[in-house]
């Protein structure tokens, strides 16, 4: 590797280390000023060695380790399998052709690691080679044909076998040999095969594995359906496998239960929509682009208001397929990092091997600064990515271009520096100094001086919302709006001195870790956290939230949680760590970086399930690490540290995919201009930050529950009050009379008058006459409602007849002629 | 090597253009992940766009000057998108180019009032106008067109003069054939070449009718307006009255919609429009409410979806043919009560007419660009254009909308009229409450029809 030194500052105190610079012309190392990776530290020599050490050891250790742990594995699952295939024997079950084919995957693992063995032979011995090659056809073979099988479930289940399966070949051929009698008895049926396989047979048995043969003959008469095992394989089409059911369709020799099994396929596809032949992974696209269900139209009564509903659904629909067809031609492709040696983990790779691996056009990403004087750095990058922030606690700060190498501007404030934050661009920056806070411009110069911003520890930038938020040992979180000055919010915890606060990203709301180990969460509009959670029992050291929204990871002494944001619950803690963690970070693919002491470790898709160990780690050998951060849209993390910082490449950290309208790292000035232009216009008001950012355009229905709730709660007042005041009263007025009434009155009960339910003028008129008394008003009044009466049957009956004319009219209307369209029916 | 690794690494070439000359390269990731936020975005994009609309919505053109008395008849052509004919009260006709807003021709027709002139629609050589001296006279465009000089005003005569027994009020012309009717005592049909009408339609009462118009789409068959408060159908080809229907108030202007064959809206007296079927003239399709006076014109544009109506209120309103409220006021200072509005054949433009002697040219669209649009501002604005439908019913946007300035007079006459129907509303639930009886239920759609004669 062609390694040249570039010092990216003129200034002596501050060096750097870098591999290659893409664009500047490398100049000569200045030997005096920089020290670089050539000329190491006696302490960075000791950490080579170990780590050559720890590495060269590693290649051995855990393959050693591994074997017995597998091998137990392996024993147990053939065990299992033994005991399915003699129920197998017994019963024809439905499952056989699953464990066979289970059976017939583990062995083609184990083929393949006997293939690595030997490939990793090749180079002593070459001996082996044609063997080698033969085996690879075979294998070959088989793939194609397992492929045909089961395209859905095996594969997964063959990757997990593959993480297992590592044993010593003596041990692997006891293993096989159990197969390979419980296989031959199997294929006692099928040997009538032979003659039509002897070409491919004559090639396996110059392999010493037996099993392949019985594997592959298996395979090809289950795909074939050859004539002589009808029944054999009419038998095993009774399975559930659709693929199999489907190379039997296109079959022409069908048996009957064949053809049931056919007709069921069809109606099962019938039903179903034609989602169901997409992927997974593509259903889960279009999950995403459709942004939830849609609004079910079948309650709507309202005609026009269905129609409007369904077609907006339409495009909804249509548009979420034509994403997932623009998300097909996306130019880049995430890192990523493989692993041909199944048993290595990925954590025992270092930084030197991924530079070595990946094009030398991208080894500038490896850097490292060495930084003594200003001590503990921090860092943070610009929302593209291109820019990077560094600020020594003692003063020192720096805004580099880091892909270009390029230093836009370096100078010292003298004075304690506690957090840097960029605001809407490059452009601008603000910094937490020792009592206020400032903003500097990309040249150096200071801006502005919050002094309402005072001892604050950290800040961060609402970048959508135009909000600088800032927390510090006032325990008060604080919003100024950058565009207009104002103080869009203020709060104060009450939890006393702060000194962890990060955003998220989903819904804008900042979250503050506090001293006695809770977690809260704010928005500018309101006074009161939104929700606080207990995390831990010590001090939050940091905190981090993922893109979605979804989970929150937090750190204190040697603990690292992940949560549920949804629910308030914690998922799991990460196993071991190795020393205090003090700064963590969510890389935008769900990566989560952890630092422990003078190491950091990465983890891979720990958000969802718990890992037993990282995906990568890297250490600085002493030191702390005081911060870390992601780059976004690149495989970089950023560790700044006591003694400078390092920038690690990170495969498959960052969103490969950039959108030039949303975080552009190839902008141009004036497309910079622009975009600043719209981002004040689009400028989000604080009142829209709350815990559900798509509350917009919703119908609140919570509204019309809390009104409801109030209402009852107004009506149960107003009903204690009078009823206390028919207490007093009665009290007051006649303590002897209705001791009954009262008492009910003590025990709460509301006492009503049952009212009559149709209230008929006529009624109480008769009613309230005398009853043994006719006289003619009263006869008058009986006369009447009799009449009424009669009406009202009548009425009853036209609307009947009606109702009869009506339906029959529409019948007889319901013929279509041509002129009908032209006449409305009124 | 037993491991692969392959990082993001992005090529310049990809992401930068090469020259200053190209344009910016563009790349889209749909990933909803990556556009957090994207509600609340679009809202603020959409109340963003809303003001916008307002903030360019100047519909005023330009004003035309030239008649020394008040317009009110006011034609377009029908095959020259820029051609406009109008007539004053003291007997001018003058024939307008809307291109370069200019008099393209100008008539001394009639001593006399001039109540209607129509464009003779099978070729659109001619125009005929007809006046209170009881005389309709057929005039060539080409006869006209000439500098505006008075000496050679005598010359210009037109082509045929036909003589009524009768007053004239209104007068329309076929859409097909040579034939014309006019409205008075009674309606009159007649014909390019007979100096006498050859039919005479009547309901059998002595009512005048003013304002006559024939169906784009059933060509034979016309609406008047009456001044018994009627309008009435008329067929000519079975020469008799269809049916008609009386209304509470008279009505000034009938439009039919050249998309819908059945349906034509009415101006009326009482400040209302009120749309009907044709076959069905006992309850209205719609009512159309927003003027603070008496209705004098409407006119349909030629895509049937919106009509334009002009008002003794010194407004111009554009109503969506299916909304009760309009669309959108038009008003200046100078303008005064508006006799006629026209849409223009594109329907981009409307032309109105006012006492105030002028002619004005309108967009029809308020705050749409007039000048052609490149395909990404297009783009941009069928963008703005979802948007707003979209989010159009939220509180805010909605305000800003639907919000249209109001001379300070129209407001508290607007203020006042709510008050005053608001009253009335409360009166009639109270009185439906308290003595059933007394109320007649009728429906809102039904309540100014007085009644229906076949």
């Amino acid at each position: 590797m062609n390694k040249k030194n570039q010092s990216i500052f003129k200034e002596e105190p501050i060096t750097s280390k870098k591999n290659k610079s893409r664009n500047a012309k490398p100049i000569k190392p200045k030997n005096s000023a920089t020290k670089t990776k050539k000329t190491p530290t006696k302490q960075n020599q000791k950490n080579k060695n170990q780590k050559k050490n720890s590495a060269t050891k590693t290649k051995k250790t855990p393959a050693k380790q591994n074997k017995n742990t597998n091998n137990k594995n392996q024993n147990q699952n053939n065990k299992q399998n033994q005991n399915k295939n003699k129920n197998q024997k017994k019963n024809v079950n439905k499952n056989k052709n699953q464990n066979k084919n289970q059976n017939s995957n583990q062995k083609k693992n184990q083929n393949k690691n006997q293939n690595k063995k030997q490939n990793q032979n090749k180079n002593t011995k070459n001996k082996n080679v044609n063997k080698n090659k033969n085996q690879d056809k075979n294998q070959n073979q088989n793939k194609n044909k397992n492929k045909n099988q089961n395209k859905n479930d095996q594969p997964v289940k063959s990757k997990i076998f593959a993480t297992k399966t590592k044993t010593t070949p003596t041990k692997q051929n006891k293993n096989q040999n159990k197969n390979k009698n419980q296989d031959q008895k199997k294929n006692k049926n099928q040997s009538k095969n032979k003659n039509q396989n002897k070409n491919q047979n004559s090639n396996q048995k110059k392999n010493q594995n037996k099993n392949q043969n019985n594997n592959q003959k298996k395979n090809q008469n289950q795909n074939k359906n050859q004539n002589k095992n009808k029944n054999q394989n009419q038998n095993k089409n009774q399975n559930k496998n659709k693929n199999q059911n489907k190379n039997q369709n296109k079959n022409k020799n069908k048996g009957k239960n064949q053809g049931k099994n056919k007709k069921r396929n069809q109606n099962k596809n019938d039903r179903r929509t034609p989602r169901r032949k997409w992927s997974q992974e593509k259903i889960g696209q279009y999950k995403k682009f459709t942004r939830g269900s849609g609004a079910s139209t079948q309650h709507v009564k309202d005609r026009k208001l269905r129609g409007m509903m369904k077609s907006t659904e339409r495009t909804i629909r249509r548009g979420a397929l034509l994403s997932i067809k623009s998300s097909q031609y996306l130019q880049e492709k995430p890192g990523y990092i493989k692993v041909k040696n199944k048993s290595k983990r990925t954590e025992t790779i270092t930084q030197k091997d991924i530079v070595k691996n990946i094009e030398i056009g991208d080894q500038y990403k490896n850097f490292e600064l060495n930084l003594r004087t200003f001590g503990p750095y921090i860092s943070e990058y610009s929302h593209n990515g291109r820019f990077l922030l560094l600020a020594g606690k003692k003063g020192h700060i720096s805004l580099i271009d880091w892909m270009r190498s390029n230093q836009l501007t370096e100078f010292h404030v003298e004075e304690q520096v506690r957090d840097v934050a960029f605001l809407q661009n490059e452009t601008l920056f603000a910094v937490a100094q020792k009592k206020y806070t400032y903003i500097y411009d990309n040249k150096g110069m200071e801006i502005h001086e919050l002094d309402n911003h005072t001892d604050i520890n950290r800040l961060d930038f609402l970048r959508y919302h135009f909000l600088l938020a800032s927390v510090g040992n006032a325990g008060i979180i604080q919003w100024q709006d950058v565009s207009t000055g104002e103080i869009a919010g203020k709060a104060q915890t009450k939890l006393g001195p702060c000194d962890c606060m990060r955003q998220n990203p989903y819904n804008a709301v900042m979250l503050c870790g506090h001293i006695r180990g809770v977690v809260t969460m704010w928005s500018p509009s309101v006074k009161t956290p939104l929700a606080s959670m207990y995390v831990h029992k010590t001090k939050v050291n940091d905190i981090a939230v993922d893109r979605t929204g979804n989970y929150l990871v937090t750190a204190s002494e040697e603990v690292v949680k992940v949560w549920d944001i949804r629910t308030y619950k914690c998922l799991h803690q990460l196993p071991y760590l190795k020393g205090v963690s003090r700064t963590l970070d969510i890389s935008q693919t769900g990566m989560l970086a952890v630092s422990e002491g003078s190491r950091v470790s990465i983890w891979k898709d720990v958000l969802k399930k718990p890992k037993s160990y990282p995906y990568l780690r890297d250490s600085l050998g002493s030191g702390y690490i005081e911060r870390v951060r992601f780059c976004p849209y690149e495989d970089v993390l950023g560790v700044s540290h006591m003694n400078g910082f390092r920038s690690l490449v990170i495969p498959g950290s960052g969103d490969p995919n950039i959108d030039s309208f949303e975080a552009n790292p190839f902008r141009t000035l004036k497309q910079r201009s622009e975009t600043t232009v719209k981002q004040l216009l689009e400028k989000l008001d604080p009142e829209m930050i709350s815990l559900d950012p798509k509350f917009i355009g919703k119908v609140d229905t919570g509204a019309s529950k809390v009104r409801n709730n109030e209402l009852q709660l107004m009506e149960k007042a107003n009903k204690e009050q009078s009823l206390e005041r028919k207490r007093r009263f009665s009290k007051f007025s006649n303590n002897d009379d209705d001791d009954s009434s009262t008492n009910n009155d003590q025990s709460g009960a509301v006492i009503t008058k049952k009212k009559r339910k149709n209230k008929d003028k006529l009624k109480e008129k008769i009613r309230k006459m005398q009853r043994n008394v006719m006289d003619q008003k009263k006869e008058k009044l009986i006369n009447r409602l009799e009449r009424r009466k009669h009406r009202k049957e009548k009425r009853k009956e036209k609307r009947k007849e009606k109702r009869k004319n009506k339906n029959q009219g529409i019948q007889k209307g319901g013929e279509f002629r041509a002129l009908n369209r032209f006449s409305k029916r009124f | 090597m037993d491991t692969e690794i392959k990082i993001i690494s992005r090529r310049r070439k990809k992401y930068v253009r090469s020259t200053n000359r190209d344009i910016n390269i563009v790349h889209r990731n749909p990933n909803p992940e990556s556009h957090p936020f994207e509600q609340a975005r679009e809202y603020k994009r959409a109340l963003n766009s809303v003001k916008m609309d307002r903030i360019f919505a100047k519909p005023f053109l330009t004003a035309m000057t030239g008649h020394i008395d008040g317009i009110y008849c006011l034609e377009r052509h029908p095959k020259y998108l820029s051609r406009v004919v109008s007539a004053s009260a003291d007997g001018e006709i003058r024939v307008w180019d809307l291109m370069r807003r200019k008099t393209v021709a100008n008539v001394q027709a009639h001593n006399q009032f001039i109540r209607g002139i129509t464009i003779s629609k099978p070729n659109g050589n001619f125009f005929f106008s007809c006046s209170d001296d009881q005389t309709i006279k057929q005039w060539r465009f080409s006869d006209l067109r000439s500098n505006v000089n008075s000496e050679y005003q005598k010359k210009k005569k037109p082509v045929s003069t036909f003589i009524s027994e009768e007053t004239l009020r209104g007068i329309d012309h076929h859409w097909s054939r040579h034939t014309f009717v006019t409205s008075g005592d009674t309606v009159q049909v007649w014909d390019h070449k007979r100096s006498k009408p050859f039919q005479k339609l009547t309901f059998g009462t002595t009512e005048t009718s003013s304002a006559i118009k024939f169906s784009p789409v059933q060509k034979n068959v016309f609406a008047t307006a009456g001044s018994d408060r009627s309008v009435g159908l008329y067929d000519l080809k079975i020469s008799t009255p269809i049916r008609k229907v009386i209304l509470k108030n008279q009505t000034n202007a009938i439009s039919w919609n050249p998309m819908e064959a059945f349906n034509f809206t009415v101006a009326n007296e009482d400040q209302n429009c009120y749309t009907f079927d044709m076959r069905r003239l006992d309850r209205a399709l719609c009512i159309h409410n927003g003027h603070l006076n008496a209705v004098m014109d409407v006119d349909y544009s030629p895509t049937g979806r919106e009509f334009v109506t002009a008002s003794y209120d010194h407004t111009i309103r554009i109503f969506n043919i299916r909304s009760i409220s309009s669309r959108d006021v038009y008003h200046t200072r100078r303008m005064k009560r508006v006799f006629v509005a026209k849409y223009s054949g594109d329907s981009k433009f409307i032309i109105s007419a006012s006492d105030d002697m002028n002619i004005r040219l309108w967009k029809s669209e308020a705050s749409k660009p007039l000048l052609p649009v490149d395909r990404k501002e297009k783009n941009a604005i069928k963008y703005r254009e979802s948007l707003k439908k979209r989010y159009g019913y939220l509180p805010e946007i909605r305000r800003i909308s639907k919000h249209r300035h109001l001379p300070r007079v129209l407001y508290f006459m607007k203020q006042q009229k709510k008050k005053s129907l608001q009253a009335r509303a409360r009166k009639y639930r109270n009185m439906k409450m308290n003595n059933p009886s007394s109320v007649k239920q009728t429906k809102m759609r039904k309540r100014f029809i007085v009644k229906q004669l076949k």
